[in-house]
């Protein structure tokens, strides 16, 4: 049997008169593969075409602009100097603010989702840097690197007791781990296996942990997993499961619903990108590109199936305020991930954070709303001033809150406010005259965090 | 109230347990008395987040294979809370003792799930839903609690504590409210209950919702908030807190659901895979410290008899230890249950020490029938179809 063509069950998105390439599509492909559109990359990515857009996503040219990663490194540094995780957090959010590379950025956020490691547990924040640049380096590359690379990262390994497990007595933490979660997943494996990975792993540590086990708390006697027997090892375990055929199938569907939400896939199409990563040797690149490209991200405008998680939706909003380094310091926005609900480097278990709806818990909601009220009333910005709507809008004064709305809303998420939303802002606005600064403000931040901007 | 001296000397076996009993048979006298009007108990469910090890709770001391298999865990005789002959409680949980002694603490052996799994996620899954037979389309039994009592969800579950809402609360339609504390809830934006069109899109539906049950909630939470400090101490405290002040501000059905993790944040604590014996036991004492202090709260505020508190693990640990001073994850556990009204004691068989399950004591009591219990006796529902089919209910 010929394997699925990926051309016809992952139909691209080719623009038309129906369907045309309008700032509508530029800021939903933003929202939903990147931390949305700034003015600049609208404008420009509105100019360029899809085709040139999504390949400049997909692989982005080498950045000019090395004053970006300099700060970022040396914010990272000055956390790692200080254990300050609130600078570690402003480090990566510093390259998702400022950088050029959004889409590398959100897959940096998908693998410290999926291989999820708390510093709650790892005190070392140089370990916690380290991983992140670990993911970055191997974000879109091939699976079996960022595996491998994970199986060596002390952070990962020192979460999961990987130091403590020898022969003598194994501690199955890391191998439950690396079976459910960070390959096949539940229902391919069994207890036994889970034991004899434990074995396999025994006495296996990162080169950068010193009180790593020496090579004879290693267990190297025969083992049976996954119907196989041998005296297995780490590397051998991670070989035995980046060949089993259900990892394909769960990181083609995990990527799906990351880039595309809750919309219905035909099975066809799942299985045929499971196909196409197991024939590739899990090329993520080719796998994202798939997605990203697809007419399912683009083609129907009317439909919402993804709801913006917290870190892509906090970032966003500086980003289409056009806010740049000169405005805000992403020191500043580190407090508010907890509030909105992603604590970067702190994933409340390694089973990393819970999206798609969950973002709807009720403190998350309260957290956006008063997050959007903060950026709007200006306690995130370096002059610490309530922003000037009138100018960050591009109006030349006289700006009235009708207008403001509608240059916002189509900033923000490329659709006009709807007649049921307008009513709710007005009704929530309060009073006063149409053109009152106070009350753009009340207006933008009811905006941006209003039901009808959550998904996308 | 037994002193802890009183224990020491190790006598005091016959003299707790008539006293207990002689208290318990007073309970139900009362019962008679004051009948109870269902539907109007509070639920405070507080999970031991990790997999609790029953093992050093509710302690056969003097068994040889707990002897044996425990060389640097097992406790010592001297210094446990004496149960009966054989089994002593762990000494951090001393404060609950009062409560013990007035037959308003029941301890719950051997209890767990009839498929083990060891996975934390499946285990607590099973848990929340309430059966072992989990699917895409599993709710949560406390969902349909507030379901079976026709009660709006939003304003009937709570869950307190800062991680993603625990899967007994979800499904159907039920909105739960989620908060980290009574001031998550303090809003920097007023605004109306946003009202969508018909033809809006699913997810912008959910998010109107959700904004609704925030801004309804945000209103009740401003009462508590208030009012004064009722159980001190972070975390745990912090949380059955919060809960003291709603309860005493708006009084009514109410479930929560709280999580017990310990000094870090996020950390699964009683997962004790390595150095086990300080850890345990400063949970234990913090746990046994804010359940005691949260029941004198309400003691004193005349409510302690419409609330139960119910504490459970996803699963116990290996009866040996592993390499770590530690214990890897088990199957049969302990579960506790705190109320004005309930049945008091101890509960179900110890573990069968010498008849092990690939070296973990099998489950004696079905943890369906903790929940039939609470479920029928207490808040006044249909447990038959809240868990599906009929369960005999627990004797609490």
């Amino acid at each position: 049997m010929t394997a699925p063509d990926l051309a016809v069950t992952w139909p691209r998105y080719v623009p038309d008169a129906e369907r045309p390439w309008n700032a509508e599509r530029v800021v939903r492909l933003h929202r939903r593969a990147g931390f949305g559109a700034t003015p600049d990359v609208l404008r420009r990515d509105l100019d360029r075409g899809p085709e040139a857009t999504i390949a400049a996503l997909v692989s982005p040219p080498a950045s000019g602009d090395d004053r970006m990663a300099e700060l970022a490194e040396s914010l990272a540094r000055a956390a790692v100097g200080t254990s300050n995780l609130a600078r570690l957090q402003a480090s990566w959010l510093h390259r998702m603010l400022f950088g050029d590379d959004p889409l590398g950025e959100r897959l940096v956020l998908f693998w410290h989702n999926w291989f999820a490691t708390s510093a709650a547990k790892v005190d070392n924040l140089a370990w916690m840097h380290g991983q992140n640049a670990t993911f970055r380096a191997h974000a879109r590359g091939r699976f079996a690197e960022l595996l491998r690379a994970m199986l060596r990262d002390p952070a990962l390994l020192a979460w999961l007791d990987a130091p403590l497990n020898t022969k003598d007595r194994p501690n199955e933490n890391l191998a439950r781990e690396l079976l459910e979660l960070f390959t096949i997943g539940v229902g391919h494996y069994d207890e036994r296996d889970v034991k004899e990975t434990a074995r396999a792993l025994t006495g296996w540590a990162s080169r950068k942990d010193r009180r790593a086990p020496s090579p004879e708390a290693h267990d190297d006697g025969e083992k049976t997993i996954l119907g196989r027997t041998g005296r297995f090892s780490a590397p051998d375990v991670a070989e035995m499961l980046l060949a089993h055929p259900a990892l394909p199938r769960r990181l083609g569907d995990r990527l799906i619903t990351e880039f595309l939400g809750e919309r219905k896939i035909p099975e066809a199409s799942r299985a045929a990108l499971a196909r196409h990563l197991a024939d590739s040797g899990l090329d993520l690149r080719s796998a994202v590109e798939t997605i990203v490209a697809s007419e399912w991200m683009l083609s129907d405008l009317s439909e919402r199936s993804v709801l913006v998680a917290p870190v892509p939706y906090l970032v966003s909003i500086p980003r289409a305020l056009g806010l740049g380094r000169e405005d805000l310091s992403s020191l500043d926005l580190a407090p508010w991930l907890r509030r909105v609900g992603q604590d970067l480097f702190r994933p409340p278990t390694v089973e990393g954070w819970h999206l798609g709806r969950d973002v709807l818990a009720t403190q998350l909601v309260a957290g956006r709303l008063a997050y959007a009220a903060a950026v709007v009333e200006g306690s995130l910005t370096k002059k610490r001033a309530p922003l000037d709507l009138d100018r960050v809008l591009g109006g030349q004064g006289g700006l009235d809150a009708d207008r403001a709305l509608e240059l916002l809303a189509r900033r923000f998420r490329g659709t006009s406010p709807t007649a049921a939303e307008s009513r709710w802002i007005r009704d929530s606005a309060g009073g006063g005259a149409s053109t009152d600064p106070a009350l753009l403000r009340r207006s933008a931040a009811l905006l941006l965090a209003s039901p009808w901007s959550q998904s996308c | 109230m037994l002193t802890r001296r009183a224990f020491l000397a190790g006598g005091l076996a016959a003299s707790f347990a008539p006293s207990l009993a002689a208290r318990v048979r007073v309970r139900r006298d009362d019962r008679k008395r004051f009948p109870r009007s269902p539907g109007d108990t509070a639920l405070v469910v507080v999970h031991l987040d990790g997999g609790n090890d029953g093992l050093n709770t509710v302690v056969p001391y003097d068994h040889p294979v707990y002897r044996r298999s425990r060389p640097t865990l097992a406790l010592p005789e001297k210094g446990l809370l004496r149960l009966c002959p054989g089994l002593g409680l762990h000494p951090a949980l001393a404060p609950l003792l009062p409560a013990f002694d007035a037959g308003q603490f029941a301890i719950v052996q051997g209890i767990g799930l009839a498929t083990p799994d060891r996975s934390h996620f499946q285990s607590l899954a099973k848990w929340c839903a309430g059966t072992e037979e989990l699917s895409s389309r599993s709710t949560g039994w406390l969902a349909r609690a507030a379901a079976d009592a026709a009660l709006p969800g939003d304003r009937t579950l709570t869950y307190i504590g800062s991680r993603a809402c625990p899967s007994a609360l979800t499904g159907l339609r039920a909105q739960p409210t989620t908060i980290s504390g009574l001031e998550d809830l303090a809003l920097a934006v007023s605004a109306t209950v946003p009202i969508t069109a018909d033809d809006d899109p699913e997810l912008v539906q959910l998010a109107a919702n959700a904004t609704g049950v925030t801004l309804r909630r945000s209103e009740q939470i401003d009462a508590a908030r208030r009012s004064p400090i009722l159980v001190p101490g972070p975390r745990l405290a912090a949380d059955l807190d919060a809960v003291a002040r709603l309860l005493c501000v708006d009084a009514g059905p109410r479930i929560f659901w709280l999580e017990h993790a310990g000094q870090t944040a996020g950390d699964r604590s009683y997962d004790t895979h390595s150095n086990q014996i300080f850890e345990h036991a400063a949970l234990l004492s913090e746990l046994a410290t804010a359940l005691a202090a949260f029941r004198k709260a309400l003691l004193d505020a005349g409510r302690f008899d419409r609330i139960v508190v119910l504490v459970f693990s996803e699963f116990g640990r290996r009866v040996a230890e592993n390499g770590s001073r530690g214990t890897d994850h088990g199957t049969a556990g302990v579960a506790f249950v705190l109320g004005g009204r309930i049945q008091g004691g101890l509960k179900g068989a110890p573990p069968d020490l010498d008849h092990l399950d690939d070296g973990d004591p099998k489950v004696t009591t079905d943890f369906r029938r903790l929940y039939a219990a609470i479920l029928g006796r207490h808040l006044g529902l249909r447990p038959d179809a809240v868990l599906g089919e009929p369960v005999a209910p627990l004797g609490i």
